[in-house]
């Protein structure tokens, strides 16, 4: 995927904040998630921005991190979500 | 006899009048000819399994559309008995079927179709766990089947701690989560449909809800440890003991579930599987929630 891909958040799947965590459930499968740290940081800013352009240099200015490291995280990320059916990329 | 904080008035069965307080909500049961399914109902649900009977449910329009405070619908278990609720009149009628009894139609209303009715009100969430007093609050108690729930209740109540069920709690939302207690019995072994052996020490008004504490059966000589849980376990504990979970009150169960987790403490407490030892578990929670 491109960073200026769409990404879009099924309205299946719900979230919730509890203690240090995000909650996700996905209603249609019945799975809970949990992201917590970076992944609760990724996912509140592709959750306000639907898509992942800018998200490294989000984290950036947070964290002091490897840029190469950090955008194959990102990659693995959002790979994950996909899989686990959490997002979906490009137009609906 | 108070049941989820109402007293039941079965009009047509005498052995089942308790006496009833001034200030006390009622739910009337009344019989009726089965031909009021008919003049009722439109739509049927398909069977489905429910404490092993075979279950349907009755309605004018789809479950998710009905105005939760305002409605009337039927729940048949199979040859024993159809029940319909009327929010109106705030009351239940029931059809006998073949195998008809009073005890089993009492155990249906308590057990089961009361705890749906308020489900559908959204007015309470149900969950499926014991329940007892300490320090005039309450304290839950889940676990997978055979996983101490009913042996452990019994040791409170028998260390004179009042219960507020065995088996299912309401739990309501205003200025803080109290709980309310189901029914008056206690069910220390397994037979299917029936409420169990009544209970004197029961408590009658909702209190505040202060923790649940998740069992967890370990071998005979572990130690009795407490652990706190967060994030998504806590949320799963909670989760896993709603009473049923309707499709269509999947999103509002989740949202509620996630805030009762944001409120109250959710521990796992593992149990050494030794009847012995149950003193020691007892005291390790009274010592958990000293004041």
């Amino acid at each position: 995927m491109n960073s200026t891909d769409t990404i879009h958040i099924p309205l299946t799947l719900f979230s919730q904040i509890i203690d240090d965590e995000i909650l996700l459930f996905d209603t249609q499968s019945k799975n809970y998630f949990a992201l917590e740290g970076m992944g609760r940081i990724m996912w509140e800013y592709i959750s306000e921005h639907h898509s992942c352009e800018g998200l490294a240099q989000h984290i950036l200015e947070m964290v002091e991190v490897d840029v190469l490291r950090l955008e194959e995280d990102i990659y693995v990320f959002i790979e994950t979500l996909k899989t686990n059916k959490l997002i979906t990329i490009g137009e609906l | 006899m108070l049941i989820f904080n109402r007293h039941f008035v079965f009009e047509d069965i005498a052995t089942l009048h308790t006496s009833m307080k001034k200030g006390d909500k009622s739910i009337n049961v009344s019989v009726q000819n089965d031909d009021i399914l008919a003049s009722t109902f439109t739509l049927q649900s398909p069977w489905v399994e429910m404490t092993g009977r075979r279950v349907r449910y009755y309605s004018t329009m789809p479950f998710e559309q009905m105005n939760p405070l305002c409605h009337t619908w039927g729940f048949e278990i199979e040859e024993v008995v159809t029940l319909i609720w009327s929010s109106s009149t705030k009351s239940i009628e029931y059809i006998k079927g073949k195998h008809y009894s009073d005890t089993l139609l009492q155990f249906w209303i308590f057990h089961t179709f009361f705890p749906l009715v308020l489900t559908l009100q959204r007015k309470y969430t149900i969950l499926h766990v014991g329940a007892v007093a300490l320090h005039q609050k309450a304290l839950l108690f889940s676990a997978f089947s055979y996983g101490g729930k009913s042996t452990l209740i019994d040791y409170f109540l028998k260390k004179g701690h009042a219960i507020l069920c065995d088996d299912t709690v309401a739990i309501h939302q205003k200025k803080g989560y109290t709980a309310i207690s189901s029914y008056p019995f206690y069910r220390p072994y397994r037979t299917p449909e029936t409420l169990g052996y009544p209970i004197e020490n029961f408590v009658q008004k909702p209190i505040p809800l202060h923790a649940m504490y998740c069992l967890e059966k370990t071998v005979k000589d572990a130690e009795v440890s407490i652990c706190e849980l967060y994030g998504i376990e806590k949320f799963k504990s909670l989760h896993q003991s709603s009473f049923v979970q309707f499709d269509f009150l999947k999103k509002e169960n989740f949202v509620h579930i996630a805030e009762m987790a944001k409120a109250i403490s959710v521990y796992q407490i593992q149990i050494p599987w030794d009847e012995k030892r149950l003193e020691e578990v007892y005291q390790a929670i009274v010592t958990h929630n000293r004041v």
